[in-house]
């Protein structure tokens, strides 16, 4: 089912079945999406239940300001960097180092099945901070489009160019020292 | 993508996830029940408190008509103007009053009382 449809549905008051055309379309894009965030898989199953609650208390009251995958993406994304800042504070840890060790989990994850330079790339990636890493994943993994990306985020475009540069470089960087030096 | 899920995970999760509004559809009638039969039991032990306390286990049948006479004429008052009311206080008609105020339509209050009914039988 397309957008549009999806939009028609929750227009005509028919919020269930434009709810399960939702769940249909995009829980395993947003799968992904939060899993390149939080890493592990159980994490990600539980917070995908948090955020397909919001989705289904928000859809009466969405007006169609945005599009509908730009007002799922933001649902899905403010939930991933709570849930992050949460589990941040609960363990005391500093932001840089926080986000330094997320990246080591990978070696511990058993569903990651990627080869060395995905790991490494993965692992780059994870010990961004969040913001960049946001932004890195959305247009990287995600091919989104700036603008897409500016209503998800409440960013601008430049800042968000900018915030991709900086992350892409910082990961080249990385992978550089690892595999060519 | 280099991460893998268990076996069959998506089609789990799809169904798990369209449960959602089944479940949030169910769960105010459970609530609404659940604060009524709280307020329920609090009566029932308030009263029986209250009894205790002031020395009397039982009332006559003309105890309670003049308690109920009193209340008809003081009960709406004192709920709506006494925010510090007591538990004891509160009769059936008030929790009624009060879910209608707060937005419970008229049907779903009988729907609680018809499962009040059924618990009782």
């Amino acid at each position: 089912m397309t957008d549009r449809e999806i939009i028609t549905l929750q227009r005509s008051g028919e919020y269930e079945q434009a709810f399960n055309a939702i769940v249909d379309s995009y829980s395993e894009r947003l799968y992904w999406h939060v899993r390149r965030f939080l890493g592990s898989h159980d994490d990600t199953n539980d917070l995908l239940q948090d955020i397909f609650l919001k989705i289904w208390k928000g859809l009466p009251s969405f007006r169609g300001d945005s599009q509908i995958f730009t007002w799922i993406y933001r649902i899905a994304t403010n939930e991933a960097l709570t849930y992050l800042n949460r589990k941040g504070s609960k363990a005391g840890l500093d932001v840089e180092i926080a986000d330094a060790l997320k990246g080591d989990k990978i070696d511990e994850d058993p569903w990651f099945n990627g080869d060395s330079l995905q790991r490494e790339l993965h692992k780059a990636v994870r010990s961004l901070p969040e913001k960049q890493q946001l932004v890195f994943n959305l247009r990287y993994f995600d091919e989104m489009k700036y603008e897409d990306m500016s209503q998800v985020t409440g960013t601008s475009v430049g800042a968000l160019k900018a915030s991709y540069h900086h992350a892409y470089n910082k990961i080249k960087e990385r992978l550089e020292k690892i595999f060519i030096h | 993508m280099p991460y893998s899920t268990p076996d069959g995970y998506f089609e789990g999760l799809k169904a798990g996830l369209k449960m959602i509004p089944v479940r949030e559809k169910t769960t105010p009638w459970r609530r609404y029940a659940g604060i009524a039969a709280a307020a329920a039991i609090l009566l029932t032990a308030g009263g029986f408190i209250a009894g205790r306390l002031s020395g009397r286990a039982e009332f006559s049948e003309e105890d309670y008509i003049v308690f109920s006479d009193e209340m008809t004429n003081t009960i709406y008052q004192e709920s709506y103007t006494d925010q510090y009311a007591t538990v004891q206080d509160l009769t059936e008609d008030d929790l009624i009053e009060y879910l209608i105020y707060t937005g419970v339509e008229i049907e779903e209050i009988e729907e609680i009382e018809e499962i009040e009914e059924i618990e009782e039988i």
